[in-house]
């Protein structure tokens, strides 16, 4: 594989520097501007006309059988087209089914999840019935028209009821409920077993939720007449969505399309299938009639895809010296009460095991991964997914430790985080950890807070007259890695067969010279178009301005993946890497074909940023500064990955110090504009084996996972009164590689640290006991707002991938994975506390209760 | 009670005349009665602020109004904020700040942050914070919201 030469040092470097100059930002792009003036078009903003509005009939039970649905009065009501129950549409739509190849001791059961339930509702607001109607008012007064006859059955409420003897089954091929189980072991006990100090932590992550803006939804209509399905959806995945809608409805995927308008945030809920989704198709289907569905917000907080609701409970062994021995974990995760499409629900077992490690040293670590079945709405992704319990949980470990063997937090991290000399490094958790400087990311963080001016901080917050008795400063560190862009054989390795796992560009060259990309990594506000348009345009030399950037839309976008898991720089950047290559090679065999010369003999060259092809026969003057990577293999420059040290080559040419000038034009160099007008135009004869015209397709899978890593440090206010907690002041360093847009990257970072704060601190989807759902509202359901997050400052480091040939790691969810640890850190060190075991978030309640706990000796050191 | 009532009611300078049902929210009533799809609904339970409109000049939810009550008032939505082609300067400073991402919020944001600026064309950061702490960002981690606003007023009083 060949890339185009791209210069990362035109990207600014300092993070807080926006420039205000209208129009010349950094952070403006044109995509903005239709959101700015209120012409986005989001899912709710497509309204066909004549189009049915559809409202669900949920079930209040967590677990009951239907014994009757009657829909005989909503059938009469004002308005309404149709009213579909679970038995009606059972033999028509297959369920919903998450199939995984598990391999070695894994083990794992699929489940069956009607889109609309026939004979057993299994979590509060699964859907028994839906109704369509002219307007959604109409719709919803009719739902609650359908008379449901429940039987309700016995409950399991969470995890720890769900495996014990006798418990209650959610499924009868599941009698001890667990849904999937796996076990690791690498390296050797007797250290672990034999090492002076032992430090035990148990926390429980919350069950949150996305929770993007724009709740989701989706527009169907059927084209009876063609046999074809037109689908809208709020989605991040369309190609993996309609994927699973042609399962579901026996359709084949061809006759679908599926297209995400403007999409409202994303996050990971809008990666799963919704059971809704393919109710509105299949309505679509049999109603032939354009189908709406625009989920409201508290069908989101009781029925889009929740996450996390996880337990660690983990104990790690260390030398005198604070040195790790070793690290067993286990992991219980609530998955609710069906696997979810496409990840299946050993998504957080398998990533928390993953990711417990961390940038360690870690010479034993065992692991036991579970995921359990309960009564309650299935999990699927949130950005992290089970990552940030590796944080969460071997932070706190570490600062154990460091008690323990008499050591400063920041010098038992230091001991043992891994050294950039010690990379690649195998990480027991499974992971190749590729590059980077760990201890430097953490020097950089303190170094930018500065940590001795916290601690001094923290000290007179301490001793404080007048408020000393309640307030407190606490500082918390996370140190973190995180696996990106993860190709083929990550998810063949963990047996999830409904991704696919690579991603794809299709790059054209209009005649008139501008450039359109379409990729298959669509944008949920990440800023996909302007990063794309800088690779396409730096790749090829052509205008940044020139070139369109299409996404999210099956009729014209190329099979992929979509976007989540952080991999759309890696996977989607670098299809469109991939394609740049490819269309250098083509615009090299035109420019050959009109110098009826051999393709060998001409390269492509950017020169003062302007892409075209030259001729290096004898006719021809040859220099330096010449893109190798056009028509002949891997660069001799260097070991360094292509980002770095071709953009570098790059550069040099654009500085003008290439020796050959443009001179003798039309003889000897043909620019892209001239090489697109010559690709289409019928005079100029073409070679066998040279395709007219100017598209090229590139399938991607990267040949290695670029692992991105950063170190976070909080300053916590705690007021040990009211359980009040706020974070002052925060500090981001990472490493994601070269930056393509640094204002991109700075937002993803800020956005995710924002939502780790909400989850450490303030959110949580409630179950009561016996099942019942009670985050009903954004009251009960908090959000951060703007007074609970402080301005985020980062430093960056850009070390390339060399697993990749542009060195890019993913970031977009870097700043979840570490934001928890390093506020909970904070929390614990502000109060003096070392409990056994934390559930989060920590509310004002359990910030006093723990205060009340006061400066208790570590019971677990 | 689907008894359909006169509203008579100013948006963006212009004069609407409309039969509507008496339970339909402000918010529906310009998205689907008038096509002014700028305003968004992101609660439908006054929290989030997305779908923040301006009536009779102070900044409103339109979730949590029915269309009934507008009835003779005058009613801005984001769509009437910039002038033509030229963007308002406070959509500027939101452009060259980065602060928005996936955009669903932005109209609730600019309508608050615009009654602000009116009332308190000097503030403080403090007073920002203040100011848009009713409004929710899942994207932005509100930082460049801030400066954006800030630096909104800042051209606001030079005129620009």
């Amino acid at each position: 594989m060949r890339f185009a030469a791209y210069d990362v040092r035109r990207a600014p470097r300092h993070a807080n520097q926006v420039k205000h100059v209208p129009g010349m930002s950094e952070a403006s792009t044109p995509e903005h501007r239709p959101l700015l003036t209120g012409r986005g078009r989001y899912l709710d903003d497509i309204r066909p006309a004549d189009a049915l509005h559809l409202a669900f009939v949920r079930s209040p039970w967590p677990h009951a059988r239907i014994r009757n649905v009657d829909a005989d009065r909503a059938r009469r009501a004002p308005g309404v087209a149709a009213v579909v129950t679970g038995a009606e549409l059972a033999g028509t739509v297959a369920p919903i089914r998450a199939e995984m190849e598990a391999g070695g001791s894994a083990r794992y059961r699929a489940t069956d999840w009607h889109p609309v339930a026939a004979r057993t509702v299994r979590y509060v607001g699964e859907i028994v019935a839906v109704v369509a109607a002219r307007d959604r008012y109409m719709a919803e007064d009719a739902s609650a028209l359908v008379d449901v006859e429940y039987e309700p059955l016995p409950v399991v409420g969470d995890a720890v009821s769900a495996i014990r003897g006798g418990a209650t089954q959610v499924h009868e091929h599941a009698p001890d409920n667990v849904l999937f189980r796996t076990e690791w072991t690498s390296g050797k006990k007797d250290r672990f077993e034999q090492a002076p100090i032992r430090v035990r932590f148990t926390c429980r992550h919350p069950r949150v939720s996305g929770m993007p803006m724009e709740a989701c939804g989706a527009v169907a209509s059927y084209d009876r007449a063609n046999g074809t399905l037109d689908f809208s959806s709020s989605t991040q995945v369309p190609h993996i969505l309609r994927d699973g809608l042609a399962r579901c409805l026996g359709i084949s995927a061809g006759r679908i399309r599926v297209a995400a308008p403007n999409v409202g945030g994303g996050f990971g809920p809008k990666m799963q299938l919704f059971p809704e989704e393919v109710a509105a198709a299949a309505l679509a289907v049999r109603l032939g009639r354009a189908v709406k569905w625009v989920q409201d917000r508290m069908e989101h907080l009781q029925a889009a895809f929740h996450s996390r609701d996880v337990t660690v409970e983990a104990e790690a062994a260390a030398e005198a010296d604070g040195r790790i021995a070793g690290l067993r974990a286990q992991s219980l995760c609530d998955v609710g009460a069906y696997s979810s499409f496409p990840l299946g629900c050993s998504l957080d077992p398998q990533t928390a095991g993953v990711a417990l490690p961390g940038p360690y040293r870690v010479p034993y670590y065992h692991y036991i991964g579970l995921a359990v079945a309960t009564h309650k709405f299935p999990t699927g992704a949130y950005r992290g997914v089970g990552v940030p319990l590796g944080p969460l949980v071997t932070e706190e470990l570490v600062s154990r430790i460091g008690r323990a063997a008499g050591l400063d937090p920041v010098e038992v991290r230091r001991r043992n985080l891994l050294r950039p000399d010690e990379l690649p490094h195998e990480s027991p958790g499974g992971s190749v950890y590729d590059s980077g400087d760990y201890p430097a990311l953490l020097q950089g963080a303190l170094g930018r807070a500065p940590y001795d001016g916290w601690r001094e901080e923290r000290r007179k917050a301490r001793c404080g007259a007048g408020n000393g008795a309640r307030r407190r400063l606490g500082i918390g560190m996370s140190c973190f890695v995180e696996a990106t862009g993860m190709n083929r054989a990550v998810y063949r390795k963990r047996g999830m067969a409904h991704v696919p796992a690579f991603d794809s560009a299709v790059l054209r060259i209009e005649p008139g010279g501008g450039v359109e990309a379409f990729v298959s990594t669509p944008s949920q506000g990440q800023g996909h178009h302007e990063s794309f348009r800088r690779l396409v345009g730096r790749g090829l030399g052509v205008p940044e301005e020139s070139v369109r950037v299409v996404l999210g839309d099956t009729a014209v976008t190329p099979y992929g993946s979509g976007t989540f898991a952080s991999r759309s720089m890696v996977s989607g950047g670098g299809a469109v890497l991939s394609a740049a290559a490819k269309m250098k090679e083509r615009l090299c065999a035109v420019a050959a074909a009109r110098w009826e010369l051999d393709a060998r003999q001409v390269r492509f060259i950017i020169r003062d940023g302007a892409g075209g092809v030259e001729r290096t026969d004898a006719h021809a003057t040859t220099g330096a500064g010449i893109d190798r990577m056009a028509t002949h293999g891997p660069s001799a420059k260097g070991p360094a990955p292509a980002l770095g040290s071709e953009g570098a080559a790059s550069a040099s040419a654009g500085d003008g110090s290439a020796a050959s000038p443009r001179g003798a034009a039309g003889t000897e160099r043909l620019e892209i504009a001239e090489l697109a007008h010559l690709a289409h135009t019928p005079f100029l004869p073409l070679p066998a084996g040279v395709e007219p015209g100017l598209e090229v397709h590139a399938a991607y899978d990267p040949p290695g996972v670029p692992v991105s890593c950063a170190a976070h440090v909080a300053l916590v206010e705690v007021d040990r009164l009211t359980g009040g907690a706020r974070v002052l002041r925060y500090v981001v360093a990472e490493d994601c590689g070269p930056i393509v847009n640094v204002a991109a990257v700075d937002g993803q970072i800020r956005g995710a640290v924002a939502q780790g704060i909400g989850c450490a601190l303030l959110e949580s989807v409630d179950y009561d006991e016996g099942g019942q759902h009670r985050s009903a509202t954004l009251m009960d359901y908090l959000v951060p707002a703007v007074g609970d997050v402080p301005d985020i400052d980062i430093v960056h480091m850009e070390t390339p991938s060399p697993f990749t040939e542009s060195g890019i790691k993913g970031m977009g969810e870097s700043g979840i994975i570490g934001a928890p640890a390093a506020v909970v850190n904070a929390v614990l060190d502000a109060l003096g506390v070392s409990p056994s075991g934390l559930v989060l978030p920590l509310t004002p309640e359990r910030i006093v209760a723990l205060a009340a706990a006061g400066r208790d000796p570590d019971p677990t050191s | 009670m689907n008894e359909l009532r006169e509203v008579a009611v100013t948006v963006n300078g212009t004069v609407y005349d409309e039969r509507v049902e008496p339970r339909l929210t402000l918010a529906d009533f310009l998205r689907h009665s008038l096509g002014l799809t700028g305003t968004h609904v992101g609660c439908e339970h006054g929290v989030c602020g997305c779908c923040t409109v301006r009536l009779d000049g102070a900044a409103v939810r339109s979730c949590i109004l029915f269309a009934v009550q507008v009835d003779g008032h005058r009613i801005e939505t984001v769509e009437g904020l910039a002038d033509g082609e030229s963007l308002h300067p406070l959509q500027e400073a939101f452009s060259d700040h980065g602060a928005l991402q996936c955009g669903f919020c932005t109209p609730g944001f600019l309508m608050t942050a615009i009654e602000f600026l009116e009332r308190n064309p000097e503030p403080d950061e403090d007073a920002v914070r203040d100011a848009l702490s009713g409004s929710l960002c899942r994207c932005t981690g509100y930082q460049s919201i801030v400066a954006a606003v800030l630096d909104a007023a800042s051209r606001l009083r030079q005129g620009a």
